[in-house]
């Protein structure tokens, strides 16, 4: 099955958001109004430079009302595998992109009886177009934005404007800090919970809620991690009878993708299970990076989640 | 001729403390009560319980004394089952994020008190349920949508429209009710065999 | 391809319906061997060839007006059909877009649709239509916009939120099902309201579907086809209304079936909705009796070998149990056992 119909978009405008943080507004090649979307959407972003195809994913951060454009903020990371330097060095106003239709992976609950955005740093952008479409909306909502020194505030200053009270900021390079056990402690039944910032403060935000009684249905996040890097590993496809290598610094689904295989693929963060692939045959270990097998899956050894996950093994053979 | 072998019914259990909650809410009816007082014991003392309980029942299980009986800080007994569900909608209006309910009674009380949880957006992970007493349902007719309960066999004339009802093994939560439909309208008179209770 | 509306079509007594050679030959017939079992048998909804039901998204055929009165006679004749949960208004006007977009575009001589930002005119010409609206505002439509819509389409309409890991049946448009009920399973999840479906569960076919759609994307919509029979060419075969077409199921006769006996096949496609994160799931049914079907021999053949075949469990499923053995009776004489091409086609 096809997976992935894309959208040809061209760069219309760049902006500095924070010393790392960059805007960029998509428009579409050949004019007109893009698709509709919902607050949480992201589209991945297809980047060939040179020998290298990055697919990074985006969240959609403008208002959903507004179709004449695409936002995304994108957040310099010089350690990175280099998707983040290219939208920042190369990508140019006019430059050309390919991006997929928008995906929602951290849609709101719309039977919430109140909402709870949490966003950290760069995690906001998702958290901007939630608040569009909560704004227009019946239920109540507050966010909690944390983000260090007020040059990177830019993003809070404005939403403070325009929603007063429901928006608080927290600049840790001031010694402000969410208290999350007070925030989780007090909420009515029917509170949901989005939080979308550094896994830190994910993992500390679901462990004041969970320790406040919260169960994981109202507990809902995103993060877009890179895939981690590895050994190199030879992945032979028993269908299709074909050979490829994975590098280093490779995810396996980005060298079946090199090897112009067209895998499935939706989130590429292991969150989603679209691009789960059958193991045949393996000499070694798989290591499981995602957050979608089962424990079950992972005793057995003959599932992989080829977006972040991998082998160390010779040669891993795959059911495609 | 509908089809007698459907399968949606709802799934219970056994109600057992779930430690992750910080509130605990029990409501109980009729032979529901057992579970609560066979629960009662494993409870730690220090945890923050209340229970709502009504005798109230088809079998008559009446458990308010024992129940009195066995220590609960903060127990509401109730006459009737309308008047405990009344209650158990102040509660939750009240109640925080980190509350657990449990329910234990009739299938038509545990789906009455389902349909007022499900008003304060309770998940599957903050509700358990369990079965006591009387399997009679509350069955919805789809020609007439009169609901009746107590209902005890397979095949039950319809209060409203007068039609013979097959009991189907389908389960709405919205409605929380079963799914009857006309037992004999290809060929009026050939019913089923008739009978009682649902295996 | 010039369609020709026949507005004097009938789908419940007096009956009065049939299919043109042409639409025969449109027909989507849903069995690709001489067997049937349950499968994931979900594709792309991709464009099929020109004149074929898969030319566009959403098909109109020859039934389009009779289908849309007969409607119209449901609705104002029973209650509970079309129905919408609260949070699901985001998600109708998704659905408002779906088929007015698609209508318009690929019916131009049928439909025109103008949009000035949220103020949009609607004209539909078979059904003598032309409303002005605004766009996110339900009080300028005279029903709700999903109701609004779909009492100008074939087929029902179900709409599916997207949470926790399930999908839930909050709103639909549904009067020509076959033998399911909107007001009893509204509000039911994916595992739920299929809970009467025999055999299929057990085959892992549902853990399997629901993975799928729950990553359903905008832009690439999917499809499947399923199958029921229904005598008489009536589409409003839903529980509510058993009483009334029960007994038709008691009236077949060798001398009949081949007129009254209907393969009733389910064009189900699904789109991923834009603002509201939901899924539209169209459930469009076609009709053909069984003398109709059998002017494609390749057809009658396969019909009789997969009806003879069947499990058990589908026959009682799909209610066929008082009438096949007829219906294989009259089928027999046109099967003469020569193989059958594999495929849908009819040659």
């Amino acid at each position: 099955m096809k997976t992935v119909d894309s959208i040809e978009v061209v760069v219309a405008a760049i902006e500095d958001v924070t010393p790392l943080i960059k805007r960029f507004t998509l428009r579409k090649i050949s004019g007109g109004l893009l698709p509709p979307f919902s607050g949480g959407c992201h589209v991945t972003v297809v980047m060939r430079g040179g020998e290298r195809t990055f697919r990074n994913p985006y969240s959609l951060l403008g208002s959903p009302r507004n179709l004449d454009s695409y936002e995304i903020a994108v957040r310099r990371d010089d350690q990175g595998r280099g998707g983040s330097l290219f939208m920042h060095q190369l990508v140019t106003v006019g430059t050309r992109l390919e991006i997929s239709h928008p995906i929602n992976l951290f849609p709101l609950s719309k039977l919430a009886r109140k909402q709870i955005l949490i966003a950290g740093g760069v995690g906001i952008t998702p958290v901007l177009a939630m608040i569009d479409d909560l704004s227009a909306g019946p239920i109540d909502w507050e966010l909690h934005y944390s983000f260090r020194g007020t040059e990177h505030a830019c993003f809070g200053t404005w939403l403070s404007k325009r929603h007063g009270d429901r928006v608080r900021l927290y600049d840790t390079a001031a010694g402000q800090r969410i208290d999350f056990a007070t925030l989780v402690g007090q909420q009515p039944l029917g509170t949901h919970l989005y939080v979308c910032g550094p896994s830190q403060m994910t993992v500390e935000a679901f462990e004041s809620a969970r320790a406040a009684g919260w169960p994981e249905s109202h507990l809902h996040t995103e993060q877009f991690a890179p895939p981690p890097v590895g050994v190199a590993f030879e992945v032979h496809l028993a269908k299709s009878e074909q050979t490829v290598q994975v590098s280093a610094e490779q995810s396996l689904l980005e060298a079946l993708e090199a090897a112009g295989i067209d895998a499935p693929y939706l989130c590429r963060s292991g969150a989603c299970g679209r691009c789960e692939l059958n193991v045949v045959e393996l000499d070694g270990e798989l290591i499981h990076n995602d957050h979608w097998l089962t424990a079950e899956d992972r005793i057995s050894g003959r599932k992989i989640m080829p977006c972040v996950s991998r082998a160390k093994c010779k040669r891993l053979v795959l059911d495609w | 001729m509908l089809v007698p072998d459907v399968k949606s019914r709802p799934q219970y259990q056994q109600l057992r403390f779930d430690p992750s909650g910080r509130f605990h809410l029990f409501v109980g009816q009729g032979d529901g009560g057992l579970a609560l007082l066979r629960v009662r014991p494993e409870l730690p003392e220090s945890a923050e319980i209340r229970v709502i309980y009504t005798g109230e029942s088809l079998t008559g299980c009446d458990l308010s004394e024992e129940l009195a009986g066995c220590g609960w800080r903060q127990l509401k007994v109730l006459t009737t089952q309308v008047a405990a569900l009344q209650m158990l909608d102040e509660v939750l209006e009240q109640s925080l994020m980190g509350t657990r309910l449990y329910v234990a009674g009739s299938e038509g009380f545990i789906g009455a008190a389902e349909q007022v949880a499900a008003r304060y957006n309770l998940q599957s992970d903050e509700l358990q349920r369990e079965h006591q007493g009387s399997s009679a349902r509350r069955v919805f007719c789809v020609h007439c949508q009169t609901s009746q309960d107590d209902v005890t066999t397979n095949i039950v004339l319809c209060r409203g429209c007068g039609r013979h009802l097959l009991v189907r093994d389908h389960y709405s939560r919205r409605l929380a009710a079963f799914m009857g439909g006309m037992a004999d309208a290809e060929v009026p008179g050939c019913l089923p065999e008739l009978r009682e209770g649902f295996g | 391809m010039e369609t020709a509306f026949k507005p004097d079509e009938s789908f419940r007594a007096p009956f009065h319906y049939g299919n043109s050679p042409a639409a025969i030959r449109r027909f989507p017939f849903p069995f690709d061997q001489d067997t049937f079992m349950y499968s994931v048998n979900v594709e792309p909804h991709l464009p099929g060839p020109g004149g074929s039901c898969y030319e566009f998204p959403i098909d109109i055929d020859e039934h389009y007006v009779a289908e849309c009165r007969e409607r119209e006679i449901a609705l104002a004749t029973t209650t509970h059909r079309y129905l919408a949960l609260p949070h699901m208004m985001a998600a109708q006007w998704d659905v408002l877009e779906l088929i007015t977009s698609h209508l318009s575009r690929d019916y131009p001589e049928h439909f025109e649709l103008q949009r000035d930002g949220n103020r949009w005119r609607w004209i539909n010409r078979p059904l003598g239509r032309d409303d002005t609206f605004t766009f996110g505002d339900p009080a300028t439509l005279p029903q709700e916009p999903l109701e609004y819509i779909t009492r100008q389409t074939q087929g029902d309409w179900c709409v599916l939120d997207q949470r926790n890991g399930n999908l839930w049946l909050d709103a639909g448009m549904v009067t020509t099902q076959a033998d399911w009920s909107l007001n009893f399973d509204l509000g039911m999840n994916f595992r739920e309201w299929h809970g009467p479906v025999p055999l299929a569960p057990e085959l892992g076919v549902f853990d399997r579907a629901l993975k799928l759609l729950m990553n359903l994307q905008l832009g690439n919509p999917v499809r499947r086809l399923n199958w029921t029979m229904t005598i008489n060419p009536r589409f409003d075969t839903s529980p509510e209304q058993y009483p009334v077409w029960g007994p038709d199921r008691a009236g077949v006769t060798l001398d009949n079936v081949g007129d009254l006996a209907h393969l009733r096949v389910e064009l189900q496609a699904l789109w991923r909705l834009p603002r509201s994160n939901a899924i539209v799931f169209s459930i469009r049914g076609f009709l053909m009796s069984l003398r109709e079907m059998v002017t494609i021999p390749k057809w009658g053949r396969r019909m009789h070998r997969v009806l003879r075949d069947l499990h058990p469990a589908l026959v009682a499923y799909k209610g066929l149990g008082r009438y096949r053995d007829t219906a294989l009776a009259w089928l027999a004489d046109y099967d003469d056992g020569t193989a059958t091409p594999p495929g849908t086609q009819p040659e």
